[in-house]
This record gives C-alpha cells, sequence and structure tokens, in this order.
C-alpha cells in the first residue's frame, strides 16, 4: 500500500515541474488522431496462468475522418480460451461452475477473437494556450466470440456486443486529468457441446476509468528527436451484473460456493501504472500493468476482475503514417 | 449601398488581378491552443505542410508557435492554413501573417485586395501601404475565443451583405498587431 501511495506522490510530485500528457496507455483521451492520419496500434496483455503464459494480441489501425471524428478498426488474438467451454463446465446436477474450478492454466492454442470497430466523436473542444477541456462521445461494436466463461464482458478480446460512453479531459498546464464512463451490452455466446445448445449471457456492465498523465523528460523541448518518458496513473473499472445460462432453453442455477464470484455481479477499480516512451515524437512504446488496490489487510480495497490473474502486463507499440 | 456596392466589385476586381506581382504572403505565425506534447506538434507541423503553398514550418515546441514560410508565386489561403491547425485536433490563438508589396497598395473601403480575397480592417482607418503590412486575422477561427468576442461587434459592424456573396471570394477580416 505504501510503495502505491509513494507513486502516485511522486506522480503528483513531478507534475509540477512538467508538462502533462493525455496519450493514456489505459484510457482513450477526448482527444482524437488527426485527420487524414492512419495510427496502428498492437495492444498486448500478458498474465500468468498458474503457470501457463497467457497472450493476448490485437492490431488497431486508427483513421482521422476530421479533427473531431475518429474510426478505429481492430482485431485480436489470444490463447485464454479452448474452442468450446470444459465439458464440466455444466454438472451433471444441472448448475453452472466456472472453468477455474475444473481447470487451471491448461494450453489453448492462438485463436482470432473477432474484430471490433470503434467510433470517438469529440463534441467538446475549449482550447487555450498550453490548457484545454475537451468531451468525446464514442461507441464500439464487437464481434468477438470465445469460450469467456466469466460474467465480466470484455469488447475488445472476449465479447461480442456494444458499448457507448463519454469521456472528459482536462489538461491544465501540468497536470492531464481524463474520465472515461460508459456503458456495454454484451451479446451472449452460443455453443453446441455434447450436453448440448449451451447459451451464456453476460452481466450488462457500467465502465469507468480516471487516469493521470505526466511527462517527466525532456523538462524543455529543444526538437521532434528528443524521446519523451511519461508517467501514468489510471484507475479503470467495471461494474457488471451477474451472468446466466441456458441450456437447451432451460435456465440453469449458478452454482454458488468455490469460484461462482467469477458468474455473480461484481465491481472493481484496479490500479494501473503505467511508463511511456515517445520516440522521434511519433512512436509510441506503453508498459504498463493492471494491480488490485490492496487494503492494508491482505485484501482487495476496490475489488479485483476475475477475468485475468494479476499481475497483468500490457506492452503497446503505436505509430503514425501521414498519409498527406 | 449602392457606393458600396461599386466598391466591393473593384475590391474583387483588384484582388482577382494577377497577385504575384503586387503582393504575396511571406510568412505567418500561428500560436496554436491546447498544445502540449512533441508528437501533437509534428502530426500539426505536417498538416500544414501539406498544404501547396507551405514551404516551411519551424515549431517551437515549447511554446506552440508555429513560423510558417510560403512559397513564392503561390496563392496563400490562410483560412485553408488555420483549418488545417483544426484538422490536427487542436485551435489557433493568434495568427500574424506578412504580406510583402512590391508596390504600393491602395485600399478600397479600408481592405486589401489579394489573390481573389478580400482582407478588411476591423480597427484603424487606411489609404495605402507601401512596402509590407502584417496583419493580425480576426475572427473565431484564427483567436481565442475570448479574444474573438472583444471583436465580434466590430467585425459585425465591418460586414457588408456581399461578403458572403462569392464562395470563390474569402472574405478576411484583419486588424495590425
Amino acid at each position: 500500500m505504501k510503495k502505491y501511495l509513494l507513486l502516485l506522490i511522486c506522480c503528483f510530485g513531478i507534475a509540477r515541474i512538467s508538462r502533462a500528457q493525455e496519450l493514456f496507455p489505459n484510457a482513450e483521451p477526448a482527444s482524437n488522431i488527426p485527420k487524414g492520419v492512419l495510427g496502428l496500434r498492437l495492444p498486448n496483455m500478458f498474465f500468468n496462468e498458474y503457470g501457463r503464459f497467457r497472450s493476448w494480441n490485437g492490431a488497431t489501425l486508427r483513421y482521422g475522418v476530421s479533427g473531431r471524428l475518429e474510426m478505429d478498426l481492430s482485431a485480436s488474438a489470444s490463447n485464454h480460451h479452448s474452442a468450446l467451454l470444459p465439458a464440466g463446465f455444466v454438472s451433471t446436477d444441472g448448475t453452472v461452475k466456472h472453468t477455474h474450478g475444473i481447470q487451471k492454466g491448461l494450453y489453448y492454442p492462438y485463436r482470432f477473437d473477432g474484430v471490433d470497430l470503434y467510433a470517438k466523436y469529440k463534441f467538446l473542444n475549449h482550447d487555450h494556450a498550453g490548457t484545454h477541456f475537451r468531451m468525446a462521445a464514442y461507441a464500439e461494436l464487437s464481434t468477438d466470440r470465445v469460450a469467456h466463461d466469466e460474467a465480466e464482458p470484455i469488447l475488445f478480446g472476449d465479447n461480442a456486443g456494444l458499448g457507448a460512453g463519454l469521456v472528459a479531459t482536462r489538461l491544465i498546464h501540468k497536470l492531464a486529468i481524463s474520465v472515461t464512463g460508459g456503458g456495454i451490452l454484451p451479446y451472449y455466446y452460443e455453443e453446441h457441446n455434447t450436453a448440448g445448445d449451451l447459451k451464456l449471457y453476460y452481466g450488462k456492465a457500467l465502465n469507468y476509468s480516471l487516469s493521470f498523465g505526466y511527462l517527466l523528460l525532456p523538462f524543455h523541448y529543444k526538437n521532434y528527436k528528443q524521446t519523451n518518458l511519461n508517467l501514468y496513473a489510471e484507475f479503470v473499472g467495471k461494474t457488471y451484473g451477474a451472468m446466466r445460462a441456458k441450456l437447451n432453453g432451460e435456465t440453469l442455477v449458478i452454482a454458488s460456493g468455490t469460484n461462482s464470484a467469477f458468474l455473480e455481479a461484481g465491481s472493481y477499480v484496479e490500479f494501473r501504472p503505467a511508463i511511456q516512451l515517445i520516440v522521434l515524437s511519433n512512436t509510441r512504446i506503453d508498459f504498463s500493468m493492471a494491480l488490485p488496490l490492496p487494503d492494508g489487510y491482505g485484501g482487495d480495497l476496490l475489488g479485483k476482475s476475475y477475468t485475468r490473474i494479476y499481475p497483468v502486463y500490457f506492452f503497446t507499440l503505436q505509430h503514425y503514417f501521414f498519409l498527406k | 449601398m449602392k457606393t458600396s456596392m461599386a466598391k466591393w466589385l473593384v475590391l474583387m476586381l483588384l484582388s482577382l488581378a494577377p497577385f504575384a506581382g503586387f503582393a504575396q504572403f511571406t510568412s505567418a505565425s500561428v500560436r496554436i491552443n491546447g498544445l502540449t506534447c512533441s508528437s501533437c506538434s509534428m502530426a500539426t507541423e505536417k498538416a500544414m505542410m501539406s498544404l501547396d503553398f507551405v514551404e516551411q514550418v519551424v515549431m517551437n515546441l515549447d511554446a506552440h508557435v508555429a513560423t510558417v514560410t510560403f512559397k513564392a508565386g503561390q496563392k496563400v489561403s490562410l483560412k485553408a492554413l488555420a483549418q488545417k491547425v483544426v484538422d490536427a485536433g487542436f485551435s489557433v490563438g493568434h495568427l500574424e501573417a506578412t504580406l510583402q508589396l512590391n508596390t504600393p497598395m491602395a485600399l478600397v473601403d479600408n481592405s486589401l485586395a489579394y489573390g481573389g480575397d478580400v482582407y478588411r480592417f476591423v480597427s484603424g482607418q487606411y489609404s495605402t501601404f507601401s512596402t509590407s503590412v502584417t496583419i493580425t486575422l480576426v475572427g473565431s477561427l484564427y483567436m481565442d475565443k475570448g479574444e474573438f468576442k472583444k471583436w465580434k461587434s466590430r467585425v459585425d459592424a465591418a460586414a457588408k451583405p456581399t461578403d458572403n456573396a462569392s464562395p470563390l471570394v474569402a472574405v478576411y477580416y484583419v486588424t495590425t498587431p
């Protein structure tokens, strides 16, 4: 707990002597990619699932349609899931048990998750010298269909569905703050396995984030060749409903007990510290990790996500191509 | 009204004369609002460089001021230049441009004619410029919103019914720095 507080204090201390940054690794700012510019982003996520290396790898093409509208097209693959849910997912007594109660850290080959379309429109733009306040609305459509067996929906990676929300970003000379609030309407997952026709209905969710960003280096800009070193402190969370399941049209009972939290309604806020390098004022390299906030007594202060095993590591590359 | 229309027509004809021999925008200074990072500056610089009439952009990364040099003999559109800043996701806080004159230029209706466009002064009264003139653009696209509020009444007073008559003619409201 103390080390996180120390890190936050460092963030604010450094912010007093530097300029702010809003290129958040774990949240989209209300600002967009410039008109006519094509951006390639390669996001990656890694974690250790009981000795098994789990990897999720995405690719996003970003395009600035206008100074206010951005469109992103993404695809991803991962080794997080098997082709079908494990046979024991539905017990002989008709209850549903979470996969981790049945199998942990198994090998799965890489599978294609699906594609994701994202649009963001900046509708408010108050710019001043060295400061701005912007607001944007976003909408997202995901076609991902994998054997995701937690109540929490994840649009870019695990679940098909719709998402939409608002982003507000404030930049005041040396401090950049961004707030995101949105909703997720996940589409159901369906598979035909030996037990029959199984449908999983994931929880509807509210997603939210609070991000702080700072430029550590250079202290003074002289040219575009100076590598930028940015530090971020971000808090990312969700509140979601419980999973429902149906087998051959009959509603199943979600088993209570071990691992049932994976399938129940939940809420969490995780801490994501991040370091970012921007090379030649164009190539962005983000290193980030997600951790639950500790309560000081061995538990989690604001819950945790059951979709991954902490600590979760993120590594993202991004480059802009100026078409003209 | 008829006099005003006649003056405007004269101005139009003057402005449509081959501009290279009379006047040429040589440079501009653009202060960009909302800009803080070097990658944002680079994107804005590249957006401005994509214009055919822009020769060079030198960006002061700390002050967020772009010094733009224009190509000789090419018509300069300051509106297109400002729009590039907006397209890059930022706003123009202040825009000054220097018009180099090869021969003294007379003003009609307190307005300059250049390259088919009209530059109407909303402060001061001018009859002739002899060598060069630096103008500050007045308008919501070209300055801080708060600053523009101070000028809006003057722009409204200077505006003519014919200002938006032709899509081929851009009417700029300007002042001297």
